[in-house]
Formats: structure tokens, C-alpha cells, sequence
């Protein structure tokens, strides 16, 4: 369970341009399920999903996972838990170009210290499972908008995560390529992967794949609950 | 005088350090007090975010300060030909009135700047802030030292004359005078001997038995702080008497020089770093049951104890050398 308990975000506090992002946010999310936050822009879900996957740090509450708290741990240990318990998939796939889609996906476990062999080999087959083997050496430009994201999906699972979270996945994705990512999605939670999506796409938030889903507007929870 | 590069390098670096520690003291108060781990206050979650800052920015100051000693020794030394009189960092050092004082403060500081350092590293290696109300409040004791430091710093290096003639290390480190300095050398040499060997050996014995069976830091820590003193006593006393080869001179500070091989300096970081280190494993022995530190802790003070049992040896070492192969001879003296 990942629980967000009074969650506060406040960006440029104490300034003329100070913008509260999310105001006394509670939230359950259950493992091993499929949760979308959903919502009109500027609802807070991009800031709700960074705050819940370690990537930002709330003005004030407290986010806790699996009966640990995690908000206080300093920043080495965050960076710790960000690496082993979540992989991101994110709106515009941030992939580094100039780099081969096997590099990219490799990327996030430089830092594990993992042996560049056996890191390598898992990388590709990872790669395998999104049926990019023979892309591996292409460089991340060369790669179609399908091939790019199921890459950045595959980045996202490198470090075995027990969560994935994925912003917008399907925001620039046409309605096949957004029904790939669902399935692939399905496969992952099948696996027993907890997915968090936050998305505005009827696609994502009215598929199957979702087990609940949180409404979200102006910086609050206004209702959650098994999708209609 | 001021212009010259270390008393400009020293001045600005502990206006630097005493600035950033008021600051962090400051803090530290807001730590003290309003500190809940448990809380996801705004406030807790703002000290949170700014401790690290803070304390990385502070150790690396605080660092500094440990090199500052060596800095202002060297210089005193290095500026000693502009006073008649002086022979060495002494002469220097009795120009004013403020000399004495300011070492004396430095080697405070950089006593409370190690002991800090180590409670700080120790505090990172938690994932909840395990020593974060401890090391403020250290920061809080050393803060007033390190401000009067610099003080007493800058009045003295502003007050340095050249044009008045100061004493040489003959006539302070003598016997007949009433001073502290005098009575150190005043010491007999083979009571001091027996006090130097003895503390030492007792100090390894006890770092050595905490190593081996992870017991005695309390008494190993207190063993190293009252080791420092007996040991700068055995230099001014006996050792110093080796390394010059001569029966009635006794400064500490010529060990410094090129003609006695820059000795001073590796006798003296030797001294310094065992007693940081060897303190550090008894100021941190209270802490050894904070869960978040299980581990890391016992692993930190084996650390720190075989560093001070190497430095203690090396020391020991370093002097008995000078003092088995100088030509020198105490006996009957």
C-alpha cells in the first residue's frame, strides 16, 4: 500500500507567482492494481504522481510506503527507494537522443553497480519482451512514436520496479498505439506490478486496466472509486 | 601585516566559518525545539529539506577549520623575522597579548570542528536524522569558540607591531617563571616519561581491546582525551629536548622548522587526529542502539578506533625514534 496522508504542495511558496498544486491530498493505493488518477490540467495529478513516486517532496503531509514513511529520508535513501521500488514512463518519454534505444534503456541501473554484461543482456531481453530486439542499436531518433514508447516503457521496467508509474502515457499516442500501451500495461499488472497512471483519456481511465480511479481537480481528491 | 596572503586566508576563512556556524547555530535552535520527526508539518518537513544543505555547506567549513590551526601555526612562524626577538612562532605569539589566546582557541575549535565532522557523518548514515538534535547542539557549544576565535584573530593579527621587540622561545619556555608554559617544562623528565609511555600504552591497550571485543569505547574515548594533554606535556618536557639535542630548550613550535625537519608537523597531526578519532568512538558509543544505526555505527567507531590506535602508534613511534637515535642524553639531567 502506498498512502498519502494531508499531502500539501506548494510551488514558488512566499512569491508574487506562488501556485498551491495540491491541498491536504489523502490517498490509498493499493499494490499489485491499476490506479489512474484522472482529471483536467492543473488538477495536481503530475505533481500527485511525482510526489507518490519519490520524485518531488510535499510542503507538508507525509507519504508512506508499505508502513514506511518515506518523505523524511534523506535524499540518498529516496534515491534508493525511487530506484528500486518505481520505474517512470513519462508523457513525452524523455528518452536521450544521440544514445541507442539499448543504452537508454539501460541508463537507469548505471548507478546499481551491476556487472555491464549481465546488465546488458537483461536490458535486451527486456528489449525482446517489447519485440525491439533488432531495434537495440538504433538510435532513439531513428525509432517511431510505438518504438519509442514501448523503449521507454522497457526503460521504466530495467530495474525490476514494483510500481510503474506513467504520466499521460497515451497524450501523443493515436488510439492504436494507446490500446499497445494498455495491453501492455495489462500484461505488467497480470505480473503482479502495481501501476499508478495519471491521464485526462477515456482510453486509459475507461479500460479494464483500471481498478480505481481518483477524480482530481484543483489541487484535490473530489472522488474515487471502481471506475463506471 | 594584514596584507600578507595566510593572515588574509586565515581572517577571511573564519569570518566565512564564523558566519555560516552562527547561521547553523541559529538553526540548530529551531532544531532543538520545534525537531518531530513523527510531525509532516510544513515546518518539519522545511527542516528536513534544509538540514542537509546545511550541514554539508557546515562540514565543509568545519573542515576547513581543522586545516585553519595548521595554517595559523605556520604562519606565525613564517612571519617571525619581522619581529626583533622572535626566533620562531613564540616570538610571534607573544607579540600581543591575543597570540596565546587565539591558539588556544583554535585548538578548541578544531577539537569540537572533528568531533562535529564525525557526528555528522554518523547522522548521514540514518535514514531518520539519528544525531540531528546532537550535532546541532554541538554546533551550538562550538559556535561561541569559533566566533571568539575569530575575534580574538583578526585584534590579534590588527595589533601585530613590528617595531616592538618580542621574547624568543628561550626565555617562555624556561624554568623559574610562573607560568604555565614554565611549569610544563619544569617537569621532571622520567616521571613525565613513565606519565607519557603509560598513558599511551594504556590508550592503545584500551582502542586495541575495543577492537577486538567491541567493548570499552567510553573508556577508550576518555583514555585518548586525557592522552593529548600528557603528550604535548612530554613534547614541551622531554621530546623536544631530544630533537634539539640541547638540555634547556624546550619550545614547541621550533619542531616546526626546516632544521629540525618540519618534525612538528606530522607529531602534531598525528597527535590531534588520534585524539579526534579516539573521542569520537566514546562520544559516539551512546548512540550505538538508534535502530536506524544498528549497523553502521559499530562499523563507524572500528573505523575511527583502528585510525586513532594507528595515529597514537605512529606518534609513539615517531617520538621514541627522535628520542632513541638523538645524541642526546638525558640521564642525570
Amino acid at each position: 500500500m502506498i498512502s498519502a496522508r494531508d499531502i500539501t504542495k506548494v510551488f514558488n511558496a512566499g512569491r508574487p507567482s506562488e501556485y498551491t498544486a495540491l491541498r491536504g491530498v489523502s490517498l490509498d493505493v493499493r499494490l499489485k492494481e491499476t490506479t489512474v488518477l484522472k482529471g483536467p490540467s492543473g488538477s495536481g495529478k503530475t505533481t500527485l504522481l511525482a510526489l507518490l513516486g519519490c520524485m518531488a517532496r510535499p510542503t507538508s503531509g507525509r507519504i508512506f510506503l508499505d508502513e514506511r514513511e518515506i518523505t523524511s529520508l534523506p535524499e540518498r535513501f529516496l534515491t534508493e527507494v525511487r530506484r528500486s521500488t518505481f520505474g517512470f514512463v513519462f508523457q513525452q518519454f524523455n528518452l536521450i537522443k544521440g544514445i541507442s534505444a539499448l543504452e537508454n534503456v539501460m541508463a537507469p541501473a548505471y548507478p546499481t553497480g551491476e556487472k555491464y554484461s549481465l546488465l546488458r543482456k537483461r536490458a535486451l531481453e527486456t528489449l525482446e519482451m517489447f519485440d525491439l530486439g533488432k531495434r537495440a542499436e538504433a538510435k532513439v531518433e531513428w525509432l517511431s512514436g510505438g518504438e519509442a514508447q514501448r523503449v521507454a516503457i522497457a526503460r521504466a521496467l530495467i530495474n525490476r520496479p514494483q510500481v510503474i508509474i506513467a504520466d499521460e502515457p497515451t497524450a501523443h499516442l493515436d488510439t492504436r498505439l494507446a490500446h499497445e500501451f494498455i495491453a501492455i500495461m495489462a500484461r505488467l499488472k497480470s505480473e503482479g506490478t502495481t501501476i499508478i497512471l495519471a491521464s485526462h483519456d477515456p482510453i486509459v481511465y475507461d479500460s479494464p486496466l483500471a481498478d480505481r480511479v481518483v477524480e482530481m481537480r484543483d489541487g484535490q481528491v473530489v472522488h474515487e472509486g471502481e471506475p463506471a | 601585516m594584514m596584507l600578507h596572503p595566510s593572515i588574509l586566508a586565515l581572517c577571511f576563512s573564519s569570518l566565512l566559518i564564523s558566519l555560516m556556524t552562527l547561521y547553523a547555530a541559529g538553526y540548530g535552535i529551531v532544531i532543538l525545539r520545534r525537531w518531530d520527526i513523527g510531525s509532516g508539518s510544513e515546518l518539519q518537513l522545511a527542516l528536513e529539506r534544509r538540514t542537509y544543505l546545511i550541514s554539508t555547506i557546515v562540514s565543509y567549513f568545519l573542515a576547513f577549520q581543522l586545516v585553519s590551526l595548521f595554517l595559523f601555526i605556520h604562519t606565525a612562524d613564517s612571519i617571525c623575522h619581522l619581529f626583533v626577538g622572535a626566533m620562531c612562532a613564540v616570538g610571534t605569539l607573544t607579540a600581543n597579548s591575543f597570540g596565546y589566546p587565539t591558539l588556544a582557541l583554535k585548538l578548541v575549535t578544531f577539537i569540537l570542528a572533528g568531533l562535529w565532522l564525525i557526528l555528522n557523518h554518523v547522522d548521514n548514515l540514518g535514514y531518520d536524522y539519528p544525531l540531528i538534535r546532537s550535532k546541532y547542539l554541538l554546533l551550538l557549544i562550538a559556535a561561541p569558540f569559533v566566533l571568539a576565535e575569530s575575534v580574538l584573530q583578526v585584534i590579534y593579527f590588527l595589533k601585530l607591531n613590528p617595531d616592538i621587540i618580542t621574547s624568543c622561545c628561550g626565555a617562555l619556555f624556561s624554568k623559574g617563571d610562573r607560568t604555565l608554559a614554565s611549569e610544563v617544562v619544569a617537569l621532571p623528565s622520567a616521571p613525565m616519561k613513565i606519565a607519557f609511555y603509560g598513558s599511551m600504552l594504556a590508550t592503545l591497550a584500551a582502542g586495541a581491546w575495543f577492537r577486538l571485543r567491541g567493548t570499552g569505547a567510553c573508556l577508550f574515548g576518555a583514555l585518548s582525551g586525557v592522552s593529548f594533554p600528557v603528550a604535548l606535556a612530554a613534547l614541551v618536557s622531554f621530546i623536544s629536548l631530544y630533537i634539539y639535542e640541547m638540555p634547556s630548550h624546550h619550545c614547541p613550535f621550533c619542531l616546526l622548522q626546516a632544521e629540525y625537519g618540519y618534525v612538528g608537523y606530522p607529531l602534531y597531526a598525528l597527535l590531534l587526529a588520534a585524539t579526534v578519532t579516539g573521542v569520537g568512538v566514546g562520544l559516539l558509543h551512546p548512540f550505538r542502539h538508534r535502530a536506524s544505526l544498528a549497523t553502521a555505527l559499530p562499523s563507524v567507531q572500528r573505523k575511527l578506533a583502528a585510525l586513532s590506535l594507528l595515529c597514537y602508534l605512529l606518534f609513539t613511534l615517531l617520538a621514541s625514534w627522535k628520542i632513541a637515535f638523538s645524541s642526546f642524553s638525558l640521564e642525570g639531567y
